[in-house]
């Protein structure tokens, strides 16, 4: 457990593979990894794998990027309550307007060329 | 001592030199906060902000400081049934109190319809809906109350000083319309002062973003969840209105000098406190607030403040 870095998390997460933890205690799931829950603070976790699906709980579309995004704009970027755990965020090259995401939308995350978290539609 | 604390190090500077002065350990302490970015192009700067998101879990996967808080005005927006049109109040409101202000970055008061028309930088999140990249410094005299009767100074005494903090990242918060650290150092900050809500005659809050205001509001509870939104379009928070909120046009017109923000917001508290803020002076300024927080809300400092002397 104690060996696995939030690195290979990412890495794992680039290639649409989404692990993070339970918690033994009171069964709260965390993406962001730490020694304890953050829910109840039980030290008692566990790693597992999440579901790759989940649905939007937020979005915007980024028009003005950071310098290592300038040639992706315009892109969406979502928070997404997977279906069996945490909630992560990621980007979504598909969305190019508003018009194209709402709140309640079903997505999945998705293997990305970049070192990101990327979903798309289901 | 050098102070870090991403947007709220201003006013998490001026407490740390608040308990230095209130514990006893000196009885004069200097806080200053200063900021430089305008050598910056837009892209660099944006990249220089996001470094105070989670940068591992979210700022890598291409979100900016807009976007952070775009993401809590889409939720706030749908949940509270509020529209962009609420929000552009908010910015034309503290454009306009900015236009009587000669320290303000930009002084030139904007129509609703403007800033619905400006270019979207996040969506919901248009231009006006974002504070300007600023330059800046402020800084704050302490002194114990024996070195204030002997310099014979006119000043302001601090009545509350609350301090809290919560995860920065978005996806570990369980409601995105909510911001609980500023909610508890305000709790800490009435609590000291022995104030309710209602004591508050006027306030400077950090709206980085118009979402930024409405969501501070509610977290300080001078508003109703969904309120926040629509106090400015209600006229409530306008300088004329029941609670003048950010009568220095706020960081989204005064501007936003990060390192220097939180002491300018004390600054204004200051000059309105003892009636110096001329055209946008604030009738029965008694009691003012402050609210900074920093990697949105993962830090949050809030101060009661009334005139001494």
């Amino acid at each position: 457990m104690s060996s696995f870095t939030v690195q290979e998390q990412l890495h794992e997460a680039q290639q649409g593979r989404i692990q993070g933890q339970r918690c033994g205690g009171c069964g709260h799931p965390q993406f962001t990894l730490a020694v304890r829950c953050a829910q109840c603070g039980s030290p008692n976790l566990t790693l597992q794998n999440f579901s790759p699906k989940g649905t939007v709980v937020s979005f915007t579309v980024v028009e003005v990027p950071v310098e290592l995004f300038r040639a992706e704009v315009p892109y969406g970027f979502v928070i997404v309550q997977l279906d069996d755990g945490p909630r992560i965020a990621g980007w979504m090259p598909s969305v190019r307007s508003a018009q194209d995401i709402r709140i309640g939308d079903s997505v999945r995350l998705t293997p990305s060329s970049r070192p990101t978290i990327q979903f798309e539609k289901l | 001592m050098t102070i870090e604390s991403a947007c709220a190090s201003g006013s998490v500077t001026f407490r740390e030199a608040y308990m230095s002065v209130a514990g006893g350990f000196s009885d004069l302490v200097l806080a200053v906060g200063v900021e430089k970015v305008s050598h910056l192009d837009i892209f660099s700067a944006t990249s220089y902000f996001a470094m105070g998101s989670d940068y591992a879990y979210e700022g890598r996967s291409g979100i900016t400081f807009p976007g952070l808080y775009a993401l809590m005005a889409t939720a706030y927006l749908q949940k509270h049934e509020r529209t962009q049109e609420d929000l552009a109040h908010i910015a034309v409101k503290n454009h306009q109190n900015a236009s009587l202000n000669p320290k303000a970055h930009i002084q030139k008061p904007v129509t609703v319809e403007e800033v619905l028309a400006s270019r979207l930088i996040a969506y919901p999140l248009k231009l006006y809906d974002c504070c300007p990249f600023s330059d800046g410094a402020a800084a704050a005299v302490l002194v114990s109350k024996a070195r204030f009767r002997e310099l014979g100074a006119e000043g302001i005494r601090v009545l509350g000083s609350g301090r809290s903090g919560m995860t920065a990242a978005l996806h570990d918060r369980p409601d995105l319309t909510r911001m609980e650290s500023a909610r508890w150092a305000g709790e800490e900050a009435y609590r000291q002062a022995g104030l309710t809500p209602k004591d508050v005659d006027f306030a400077e809050v950090h709206d980085c973003f118009t979402i930024a205001e409405a969501i501070a509001l509610e977290e300080l509870q001078l508003a109703k969840p969904g309120e926040g939104a629509v106090l400015a379009r209600e006229e409530r928070t306008t300088l004329g209105g029941e609670l003048p909120v950010n009568p220095s046009g706020g960081l989204k017109a005064k501007g936003h000098p990060v390192g220097a923000t939180g002491l300018g917001q004390i600054v204004e508290v200051f000059e309105q406190l003892l009636g110096r803020s001329g055209p946008r002076q604030v009738d029965g300024a008694e009691i003012g607030l402050t609210h900074n927080v920093g990697a949105t809300g993962g830090s949050a400092a809030v101060h009661l403040f009334t005139a001494e002397g």
